[in-house]
């Protein structure tokens, strides 16, 4: 399982780089099914960084 | 390999949109994104001749650059704080892994779940949820939700062998 989910994780954050528009429906979709809010991981990087981006909340734009 | 202005700005051409959309998704402040973003492509002119296209695509490599340059960010700026997961977890994995084509893969993968096996996977791994959390949203129990991940993984595996 550590593996997959490793994999898992390497190719949502290539994702962003790369945004598949295929992925990105998917994603889109989630998350506008549970207004995903951010996550720990999230208000991490905003603390390190010092602003919240909006947009963050949307699909891959 | 000489590396030509030419080559240079066609790279830039190529991917500086992707390079400073990848790290704006990453670092919510527009002058240090583009900061990070200038460093990335300093790095590529300089690396540039250790890309082997045998191992990655240009846009893996150059995705790989940028990556490496985040985990350094936060590593050097956060030191006494954890390193987010995506960037202490990730970095082993091969570059190999990472390409368009496993982006449809995964894609493929995320299609043959149920709806709420998806949004398990997409609310984990791209959202950064935890399993916890999301039980909370899904309106189902922590062991419930542990156990349809664990059912996803499983059958995304068979995609990815």
């Amino acid at each position: 399982m550590l593996i997959m989910e490793k994999r898992l994780k390497a190719l949502f954050d290539y994702q962003r780089f790369e945004k598949n528009s295929r992925l990105a429906d998917i994603v889109e979709q989630t998350e506008s099914r549970y207004k995903v809010e951010l996550s720990d991981e999230e208000l991490f990087l905003v603390n390190a960084a010092g602003e919240i981006n909006t947009d963050k909340e949307k699909p891959l734009s | 390999m000489l590396i030509t202005d030419e080559i240079k700005t066609k790279l830039y051409s190529d991917f500086h949109g992707k390079i400073l959309g990848y790290i704006q998704s990453r670092v919510n402040n527009p002058v240090l994104a583009e900061d990070l973003c200038a460093d990335v492509f300093l790095k590529v002119y300089e690396k540039l001749d250790t890309f082997d296209e045998k191992k990655a695509s240009i846009s893996t490599w150059t995705y790989t650059v940028a990556r490496n340059t985040l985990t350094d960010f936060y590593r050097t700026r956060r030191v006494t704080e954890e390193i987010p997961e995506t960037y202490a977890d990730g970095s082993d994995v091969e570059e190999s892994v990472i390409s368009a084509e496993m982006l449809d893969v995964l894609a493929d993968a995320l299609e043959a779940l149920p709806e709420r096996e998806r949004d398990i996977i997409v609310l984990r791994y791209y959202s950064g949820q935890t399993l916890k959390d999301i039980g909370q949203k899904l309106g189902i129990s922590y062991a419930y939700v542990k156990q349809l991940h664990n059912k996803a993984l499983a059958q995304m595996r068979d995609f990815f062998e």
